[in-house]
């Protein structure tokens, strides 16, 4: 059993991507899969859903590090919804939450 | 480490191998604080990872080696690889990588890397609250 799922959802000018399961060095792969695609269809804003997730560790905090890099190159927004304690914590013991757009909700990207 | 140990594994080289370590860390589940096995987790999948990421080419290996004591955790992460020195200075923000031996740095109560034939990088992670603030 894959043990992340990536759900991805369109809405006007925006993708989310809705991450369940747990994000490291073997999953991130399947991130950086559907984070091409998504940017690939030149939307203003990506998200990033993390609140499915149970585990992220830094192969996973590079995954999304990358993405934030390619959307400030491209003048794209990357938001990220920083999920449970256990995910949102390696945000704020790197102080990466200063860095990147962090959101409570999907539904706030606007 | 000497005596019985409460985790001893040894897993071939892949990406699998950060979740399979992960995984047999259930068995400490109720004996040690929910918080210190989420760190301990996040930890050991740190030092699996880049022993997998920097072992080398070819067929490689890397053992997990952990044990309980009364007042803490001892890890132990063996690979056949090269060794390295150890950086303890928080990458810049700017930076994609090398994330994760900060975290073991923020989040272990002490940690090192012994270099031999093999490659050991080990943490403890005291019983009590981690002085250190994690997080939120």
């Amino acid at each position: 059993m894959p043990y992340l799922q990536v759900h991805r959802q369109d809405r006007e000018g925006t993708v989310v991507l809705s991450l369940v399961g747990e994000l490291d060095i073997s999953s991130s792969p399947d991130l950086e899969r559907a984070l091409t695609q998504a940017e690939g269809d030149a939307p203003a804003t990506v998200v990033l859903d993390l609140s499915g997730l149970t585990f992220m560790d830094s192969s996973g905090l590079r995954a999304v590090l990358e993405a934030d890099q390619r959307a400030r190159a491209d003048g794209r927004r990357l938001a990220v919804v920083p999920g449970p304690p256990a995910v949102r914590r390696v945000f704020t013991v790197t102080l990466l939450d200063r860095r990147l757009d962090l959101i409570e909700t999907a539904d706030d990207a606007g | 480490m000497t005596g019985l140990l409460d985790v001893d594994l040894v897993l071939p080289y892949s990406p699998q191998a950060a979740g399979d370590a992960r995984a047999a860390l259930g068995v400490l589940s109720g004996r040690v604080r929910p918080e210190l096995l989420e760190n301990l987790r996040l930890l050991v999948s740190e030092l699996v990872t880049n022993a997998v990421r920097h072992s080398g080419l070819g067929t490689g290996w890397v053992r997990l080696e952990v044990r309980l004591s009364n007042d803490r955790i001892r890890v132990r992460v063996t690979d056949p690889g090269d060794c390295f020195e150890p950086g303890r200075a928080a990458p810049s923000i700017y930076q994609t990588s090398g994330w994760g031996l900060f975290l073991v740095e923020q989040i272990s109560d002490r940690w090192g890397v012994r270099c031999g034939e093999e490659t050991e990088v080990w943490f403890e992670l005291d019983h009590r609250r981690s002085k250190k603030p994690v997080g939120n």
